[in-house]
């Protein structure tokens, strides 16, 4: 994101970065939600087998695989989105940052998300929920930063990236087949 | 090597900074997902299983989810 010296303006500019993420999130939550309807004549039981299987085949996938080799945009989004403001720009970076599938998805937690969306058929508010609470997760990160960050903050990430991104799918996969199961196998 | 005010900085000047490894980790997204996933299998534990509970575990599924995708910010 945008280099931005003192506090408070990264703050401001944060505010504007998750609230674009959590609607980014929200947007792609209703897409799939509408997506799901057309999913909901297919049994719950069978629905349920075939989320465990994808599930764990793209969580094993994760953890085999030095990247992830699944389908997704590798551009970036242009810092040019900061030529209209810090406000705007924050809004508009969270905003394509938060929907999950515009720029690089490393890690096959948020596939596992939103194939549990496309096979729960969760109600449309709930889908929207479940997408806002994604994008506004991946606003924390740069909240984490502005907060408690020290120089070399972001080259320390990245020597465990990897790590991050597969103990996020294995984790998302456990708590996901549970809320799967208490929703569809209950 | 620049300002030691550049979030960016190379990691390689952790010694010139002298931030110890612990302080490092408390900034981390990594122990934060660790928490909520564990909160979230907590909940798991203690839900009866069946009806509105399954959204508890789903919503704390998709915030490690958006976690994971830190190392990408």
């Amino acid at each position: 994101m945008a280099s931005v010296r003192g506090r408070h303006l990264q703050l401001v500019l944060w505010v504007a970065f998750a609230a674009g993420t959590t609607l980014g999130g929200a947007a792609t939550g209703a897409a799939l939600g509408v997506l799901a309807g057309l999913l909901s004549p297919v049994p719950g039981t069978a629905r349920l087998v075939v989320l465990a299987v994808a599930v764990l085949a793209l969580t094993v996938l994760d953890l085999v695989s030095p990247s992830l080799p699944l389908p997704q945009r590798s551009a970036l989004i242009p810092q040019e989105v900061f030529a209209r403001g810090i406000g705007r720009g924050g809004f508009r970076f969270g905003l394509e940052y938060g929907c999950g599938w515009r720029t690089l998805v490393p890690s096959a937690a948020s596939y596992l998300a939103a194939l549990f969306v496309l096979l729960v058929v969760p109600p449309w508010w709930a889908a929207v929920v479940l997408g806002a609470a994604f994008g506004f997760s991946r606003s924390w990160a740069v909240l984490s930063w502005i907060l408690l960050g020290r120089p070399g903050w972001q080259a320390f990430l990245a020597r465990h990236s990897r790590l991050l991104e597969r103990t996020g799918s294995v984790a998302a996969a456990g708590l996901l087949l549970a809320a799967a199961w208490a929703r569809l196998g209950g | 090597m620049g300002d030691l005010d550049d979030p960016d900085l190379p990691v390689v000047a952790d010694a010139a900074t002298g931030i110890p490894a612990a302080r490092r980790w408390v900034a981390d997204p990594l122990p934060l997902l660790l928490l909520v996933a564990a909160a979230g299998a907590f909940t798991v534990l203690l839900s009866p299983m069946g009806g509105p509970v399954w959204l508890v575990p789903a919503l704390f599924g998709v915030v490690v989810a958006g976690l994971a995708l830190s190392g990408s910010t």
